[in-house]
């Protein structure tokens, strides 16, 4: 009996080993799941954002998973649950989830089609809107709560002319297109959203009557809970060295990157009293 | 006998070559059988599934009509469209504007039935509205939308599948015409999804894969949508729309094992020369034991380029089923050409072993010394050999199908008798060997003695006809007879010497014995002969003798028997003689002696004893008495005949 127990030994433990290297190997090639900002068309948002990931797949040999989600509530809780390992989120997003969640870390701002990691939020009225923010009285569409184009823009700038923005119906329609042409439709007297986002509707009217100073810039935030700090150096590096020749097959992420300073946010910070 | 091992090789490959060339034409014929049954199948998913197609676009194409009337060709929307018409830059936008905000309801609706484009055409060929992407308009359409340019210009709907700038659909383009006036056109286009559900309600078994050819439709796309579509598995030359299926109206991803199947297409001949042929076809894939049919049916734009393909994926168990039937086909086929093959093998060697038996036996039987035939159960010759056709003088043309016992078989007297009393028939007839000598004559009708050995052949117990062995002994014979006469005779006189008498006497004893008939012995010697031999020498001695044996000889019946009995005495046997008659012989004898003079000796005399048989006699006894007598003559002054007394 003590015989047959040691001759299967040496077996017992190849078969320990064949475990431990396919669990170890589970770990590194497990598949990363990156969610896009859900800001405009879902059909736009995946087609501009394939491109990167693709890269991203490629460079880090690890495959990765487009997952839409049009809630940013929804993207922030299942982030902290673990369950996104990377996210496009603006900046008022990103401030809030590192608020109360310090596990969020930003890697690289995305820069606009100026080169620069910032950008500007408008309001935005129909050819038959009112013609100044001080005129807007009925009402105002976001595209989401947590939207820095949304609640907090108008807000900021309601607040600039004396608008308040409580004596106005307002209501959040998921992404900025949706508010984009819900003004242009009439359903609603104004709306925000990012002023790049707004100039692809002038030929339905849609007219900027007002617009922010320029806010810090989208960023790529990874999660420390699932990603690997390897990781996350190794998609840093790659974003930010990332060759012109492999940038231009980009569509988000194009204009390239930039590093991410936090106190760039600060003004999202200040502002938050906008935002409810 | 045991063929060569050459032999056996060449008939094994033979054999191998020959079975294996029947076997590929079987084969073949199984599998064109095969291939036919799947042509046949194939065919006819190809058929039903393009009916299956044009029953659903059609019904969509009927609904949009219906649509176009209810809701394009309104009033309110025919003034907007007008207004735009006639108006400047601005004017149009506003238009524009109106146009969306009076008919964004509607496309809502639109959305809800599958309608996934509602778009607005200028007259002279520009977007005006899109529903389904609002901020692109202005764009020509020209050289991307033929159905559109060809519903302006002849301002007729135009139906079919097309590729576009945003999605790719089935359009139905309406040309917009009121009061008189043309005011463009509008689309309400379907994405694939939309039909893939029809063709899924007609059968929910079926999984559905469009694929897009990239060298139409990339040229036509929004850079902006260019990334919602990849290369397919199959080719690069072929994009599937969405293949991650991320985006929410995509239509549901291929079933794990139709996604199997769609792999290995990239390598099926069969599938890519159908793809390339742009026709519609169906081709048959086999994965982990499970046969399935991929349709193909080519989608042509409005202009007539191919410019899609929608493949349809189902396993089919029609032909596993048809496969299975090959395989076990095939396996029987295989198994029974192996037999074939084997008892071929056997049958060839066999006879490859009877033809070499029957060459050795012609060679045995024609350098044999003996004769050799073979009768059929009628007694008909089937086979002579050489030496058989040279004893008998006869050609083999001669003898074949001839009864022998007829043509060459004679008894005693060299004649003949009818078949059914021939010694060797009779023995044959009872399947026993017949060993025995017998007559047989020669064409020119000499007699030979010959020695006869006879087999029968027996098939299932039943005599199928015989072998017979002869042997010419006719020499053999002769020398026999000449042997024996020596054994028996004196040389010197040509009589029959002592032994043989002393035989003969036994025989006569007995036969006396048996009959009761007695006979007679006369032992004669010549009186003086030492004295003739002494006077003239051995050799006239000699001539004494055979002068005596010719006196004697004369006298004695064929019957009778005179034999040398020693030196210069004689015995002469008398059969079915008296005393009488062998004294009165002797009488004779002696008086022939007396008047027969030898020339240079002169007469001769001699000494006769005559004894008769008596019951009980032995040889010597009578032979005792008979030389008894005879000295009695001697003893009796020589030249006179003593006999027994009656």
């Amino acid at each position: 009996m003590v015989k047959v127990k040691l001759k299967g030994l040496p077996w017992f433990a190849v078969v320990l080993l064949v475990c431990l290297f396919a669990a170890s190997g589970q770990t590194e090639g497990r598949e990363l799941v990156y969610t896009p900002l859900p800001i405009e068309q879902p059909e736009t948002v995946i087609a501009a954002n394939r491109p990167l990931v693709s890269y991203l797949a490629k460079q880090l040999k690890t495959p990765i998973a487009i997952r839409y989600e049009k809630n940013y509530e929804d993207i922030l809780r299942l982030f902290q649950e673990g369950k996104i390992d990377i996210v496009h989120l603006g900046p008022l997003p990103y401030v809030i989830l590192r608020n109360s969640y310090t596990k969020a870390e930003s890697l690289v701002a995305i820069n606009e089609p100026d080169g620069k990691a910032t950008y500007t939020c408008a309001m935005v009225t129909a050819f038959d809107g009112p013609l100044s923010v001080e005129q807007v009285r009925r009402s105002i569409a976001f595209s989401q709560p947590l939207s820095t184009c949304g609640h907090l823009t108008a807000g900021y700038l309601l607040d600039k002319h004396g608008v308040k923005l409580e004596a106005l119906h307002h209501d959040y329609l998921g992404n900025q297109d949706q508010v984009a042409l819900a003004v242009v439709k009439g359903t609603y007297e104004v709306g925000t959203l990012k002023t790049a986002v707004a100039k692809k509707y002038a030929s339905l009217t849609l007219r900027i009557i007002e617009e922010t100073p320029a806010f810090p810039g989208f960023l790529l935030v990874a999660n420390r809970a699932t990603v690997t700090p390897e990781q996350i150096r190794e998609i840093r590096k790659l974003l930010l060295g990332i060759a012109s020749k492999d940038r231009a097959a980009l569509v988000m992420g194009q204009h390239g990157f930039a590093p991410v300073l936090d106190a760039n946010y600060d003004l999202i910070r200040q502002n938050l009293k906008f935002f409810r | 006998m045991k063929l060569p091992d050459r032999l056996y090789k060449r008939i094994c490959w033979g054999v191998c070559l020959l079975s294996l060339a029947f076997w590929s034409c079987g084969a073949a014929y199984l599998r064109h059988e095969r291939d036919t049954q799947e042509k046949l199948q194939l065919a006819g998913q190809t058929h039903a599934q393009e009916v299956a197609w044009q029953a659903v676009t059609t019904a969509h194409r009927i609904a949009m009509q219906a649509y176009f009337d209810s809701y394009i060709m309104q009033p309110e929307v025919l003034d907007i469209l007008q207004a735009a018409t006639t108006g400047d830059r601005n004017q149009q936008a506003i238009e524009r504007v109106r146009l969306y905000r009076k008919l964004s309801p509607v496309y809502e609706q639109f959305r809800q039935r599958d309608v996934r484009q509602l778009h607005f055409h200028t007259p002279d060929n520009r977007s005006f509205l899109r529903f389904h992407s609002p901020h692109n308009s202005g764009d020509s359409l020209v050289a991307s939308r033929p159905s559109v340019v060809e519903a302006n210009r002849t301002r007729k709907p135009v139906f079919g599948f097309e590729t576009g700038r945003v999605i790719i659909g089935f359009r139905n383009v309406f040309p917009i015409v009121w009061q008189g006036q043309h005011l463009g056109s509008v689309e309400l286009s379907q994405p694939f999804e939309a039909v893939r559900k029809g063709l899924h309600d007609l059968d929910a078994a079926k999984d559905y894969l469009l694929l897009l050819k990239s060298s139409v439709l990339l040229p036509k796309l929004f850079d902006e949508h260019k990334k919602n579509y990849a290369p397919s598995l199959i080719s690069q030359d072929w994009l599937v729309e969405d293949p991650q299926r991320e985006l929410p109206d995509s239509p549901p991803p291929l079933s794990p094992v139709s996604q199997e199947v769609y792999k290995l297409l990239k390598t099926d001949q069969g599938f890519q020369a159908a793809l390339a042929a742009g026709k519609p076809a169906s081709v048959a894939i086999s994965h982990v034991g499970q046969v399935f049919q991929v349709s193909l049916v080519p989608l042509h734009d409005t202009d007539g380029a191919a410019s899609a393909v929608m493949l349809t994926f189902v396993r089919t168990p029609e032909l596993e089923s048809l496969y299975a039937s090959h395989r076990t086909n095939l396996l029987v086929f295989t198994i029974m050409t192996l037999f074939g093959g084997t008892a071929l093998y056997l049958f060839l060697s066999s006879m490859q072993t009877v033809l070499e038996q029957e060459q050795r036996l012609a060679l045995i039987t024609s350098n044999i010394a003996d004769g050799i035939y073979v009768m059929d159960g009628q007694g008909r010759i089937t086979f002579v050999n050489e030496r058989a056709t040279e004893i008998l003088g006869v050609a083999p043309d001669e003898l074949n199908g001839q009864i022998a016992h007829d043509l060459f078989h004679r008894h005693a007297g060299g004649n003949q008798t009818v078949l059914e009393e021939c010694p060797i028939y009779r023995v044959i007839q009872t399947r026993g060997r017949y060993e025995g000598e017998e007559q047989f004559i020669q064409k020119n009708g000499d007699l030979l003695m010959v020695e006869v050995a006879s087999q029968p052949m027996l098939k299932s117990g039943r005599i199928i006809g015989s072998v017979t062995v002869f042997r010419d002994i006719t020499e053999r014979k002769q020398l026999e007879e000449q042997l024996r006469l020596l054994s028996i005779t004196d040389p010197l006189t040509g009589v029959y010497n002592r032994r043989f008498l002393q035989e003969t006497l036994l025989k006569e004893l007995c036969r006396a014995e048996r009959h009761g008939e007695p006979f007679s012995l006369i032992m004669l010697d010549i009186d003086h002969f030492k004295q003739v031999n002494d006077r003239y020498g051995h050799d006239v001695g000699d001539q004494v003798l055979r002068h005596l044996v010719k006196l004697i000889q004369k006298r004695i019946r064929s019957s009778d028997c005179l034999a040398r009995w020693g030196g210069e005495e004689f015995i002469v046997l008398l059969p079915h003689t008296g005393l009488l008659a062998a004294a009165a012989l002797a009488e004779t004898l002696l008086e022939d002696l007396r008047v027969s003079e030898l020339k240079g000796v002169g007469c001769v005399t001699a000494s006769f004893g005559v004894a008769v048989s008596r019951p009980g006699d032995t040889v010597e006894q009578l032979g005792q008495r008979a030389d008894a007598l005879m000295y009695l003559a001697k003893q009796a002054g020589r030249n006179c005949v003593r006999a027994e007394s009656v």
